[in-house]
């Protein structure tokens, strides 16, 4: 995890240098006169590996899954590298049945799963529509179990987190724009670790 | 965007905490390979010990006392603890086990013996004193590597109170954060308590969905007590067979019911005292039965242990006072004055930042009370409220470093 949170240190200082050595009319959309400002809206899609650092039953191995996921990002844009705004989104995180001969005391299979919501104030730096994205604050952790013998149990749960998005739009009309996006999440508290690939969608809705 | 740099460097750099090495001795193979000394010379053994060699490690003096089959030790550099078995092979007294600094993650193998013309030849009979003997050995690393010196020469008497005094460790022992390997308010951790020097234990009483009472400290599930990516959130979410089935203590164990806590310390430990912190006055009533029926339980097994039900806060002290089974089982007092004459409780509890309230305390006792002061985990505060105070109990996180203060105290 350490060599990981290395690779994100270099690459931020590496965007923030060289966003503080761009002069000022680098990076600014020219197609707009000067004094402008957007506010844009990310919608991306897709499927996160969501690594677990202990197993997450302790009668399981188990500690990846694959499951899907999308985030929502209201960003607000001035006549400048930096953007900010919020992103909520959600993911399943876990998803797996145990049985009877998991757990003697079940006596049938019970199942489990793991769903967060984000809920992150989002700092952004864009240039030629390539974006970089820290995204930091809360996650809002729901877990369920279902099973015939033992009654359903809903729990929830905040915890922080800090997420890294990095991804590309291609601006295929004036408002919008169709790109990837790679998001990388740490819930550190809680040993969770996610990888995020993803499609978005790029909308500009309201430019004043 | 420089300014979120920090933000990142300190999300990657929480530095993990140093493993704890199990040292390579086995106690019961100790056992097994001496002859057992009888309570009486365990009892004449035990005693203060002045470190002769090894002061660099284990300060000055230490405190060796036997529990049933464990001899500890008790020393206040590092906040340390020796846990150890032994007996006699002939006419030289044997002792081995382990030392550990709570201050931290050492941990090593200490091996003494006591020579035939040094206290020897006395355990061997039965009729030894502290002063007689000097155990002459090493302590080690744990995997018993680069031996030293140690040198423990015999110099009195344990210290005693005349009316007694309470050791009571915080959480059924210990804290998560000690990292001694099992977790707090544990059926493991209840087991080690009276090693860590405990002569009464504290425990946390929770409630769950369908009304069971566990012990447990906080009001919701998270990593710093709980194992298991699926149990989050409020306790009281989940029934007593869900805790059992999914949900598993930092360390491993199952979360246990008060009844089989109150079991374990019965049959299980030379306790003397639980301290049952109420969280969930709601099930008083549940609370109390469980009490009134293992403390006729201890009596069945001719074990004296007394169980206070806990009243922490105005809610569980009203919930009591409206209880049918009010009076029924003893109690203590952690509120003011009035609140402990209110439910008639046998031992008032206050806070340690009330200081020494010698006139109340004073008070108490004429009214035939018991005072125990919590939390005290400072070594001069221990020493302040022992010698200067007049308690008959302390509650702390560091029951190895209270009872190394009390029992070497001048007689």
């Amino acid at each position: 995890m350490r060599h990981v949170w290395s690779m994100v240190v270099i690459l931020v200082a590496a965007v923030s240098l060289h966003a503080q050595q761009t002069d000022s009319t680098h990076g600014v959309d020219t197609t707009l006169p000067p004094n402008v400002y957007r506010l844009k809206l990310f919608i991306s899609g897709g499927m996160q590996f969501t690594l677990f650092k202990e197993p997450t039953t302790t009668v399981g191995n188990r500690r990846s899954f694959v499951m899907p996921t999308f985030n929502v990002r209201a960003m607000w844009k001035p006549e400048h590298l930096l953007s900010v705004g919020l992103m909520s989104g959600y993911t399943k995180l876990a998803r797996e049945t145990l049985t009877a001969q998991d757990i003697p005391q079940l006596q049938g299979d019970i199942r489990l799963e793991l769903d967060a919501i984000p809920m992150m104030m989002v700092f952004a730096m864009q240039q030629y529509g390539v974006e970089v994205s820290v995204g930091i604050g809360a996650y809002y952790l729901m877990s369920s179990s279902t099973g015939a013998r033992f009654g359903d149990t809903r729990s929830a749960d905040f915890t922080l987190g800090v997420s890294l998005l990095a991804g590309y739009t291609y601006k295929f009309s004036d408002r919008f724009g169709l790109g990837v996006e790679a998001g990388l999440h740490n819930l550190s508290s809680r040993g969770i670790f996610g990888i995020a690939p993803a499609l978005r969608l790029e909308y500009d809705f309201y430019t004043y | 965007m420089r300014w979120l740099l920090p933000f990142v460097i300190l999300a990657g750099c929480v530095t993990p905490l140093e493993d704890i090495l199990d040292p390579a001795i086995d106690l019961d193979d100790v056992e097994a390979s001496v002859t057992l000394l009888d309570t009486t010379a365990k009892e004449d053994m035990g005693g203060v010990y002045a470190v002769e060699e090894g002061q660099q490690q284990f300060g000055d003096t230490i405190a060796l006392r036997w529990n049933a089959r464990d001899l500890s030790g008790f020393g206040t550099r590092n906040v340390c603890f020796l846990t150890m078995r032994g007996g006699t092979r002939g006419d030289t007294g044997v002792i081995e086990g382990t030392w550990r600094f709570t201050t931290g993650s050492s941990t090593g193998i200490i091996r003494l013996r006591a020579l035939p013309d040094e206290g020897g030849r006395a355990l061997s009979s039965g009729k030894v004193k502290t002063r007689d003997i000097v155990w002459r050995g090493t302590w080690s690393g744990a995997d018993g590597a680069n031996a030293r010196p140690l040198v423990l020469r015999g110099q009195r008497a344990l210290f005693r109170r005349p009316n007694g005094f309470s050791i009571i460790a915080h959480r059924g022992g210990g804290r998560n954060s000690e990292r001694y390997g099992v977790s707090e308010n544990s059926l493991e951790m209840m087991r080690l308590a009276s090693r860590l020097g405990a002569t009464g234990i504290e425990i946390d009483v929770h409630r769950t969905k369908d009304d069971q009472a566990i012990i447990f400290h906080d009001p919701t599930f998270t990593p710093r007590t709980i194992r298991g990516a699926y149990v989050l959130g409020d306790v009281e979410n989940y029934t007593l067979r869900q805790i059992k089935a999914v949900a598993r203590l930092v360390n491993g164990e199952q979360i246990p019911t008060l009844e089989e806590a109150l079991r374990t310390v019965i049959d299980e430990t030379p306790l003397e005292m639980v301290w049952l912190d109420i969280k969930a006055e709601s099930i008083i009533d549940s609370i109390i039965t469980i009490q009134k029926r293992l403390m006729d339980y201890a009596v069945q097994q001719r074990r004296s242990v007394r169980i206070y039900l806990g009243i922490p806060t105005t809610e569980v002290r009203d919930a009591y006072v409206a209880s049918p089974l009010r009076g029924t089982v003893p109690v203590l007092c952690e509120l003011d004055a009035n609140s402990v004459r209110a439910v008639d409780a046998a031992v008032w509890a206050p806070r340690f930042t009330a200081g020494l309230q010698l006139d109340v305390v004073k008070q108490m006792h004429r009214e035939q009370r018991r005072v125990y002061v919590w939390t005290l985990d400072d070594p001069n505060f221990m020493r302040s409220f022992l010698v200067d105070g007049d308690f008959d109990g302390v509650l702390t996180n560091y029951p190895m470093l209270l009872a190394a203060i009390f029992y070497t105290r001048s007689l």
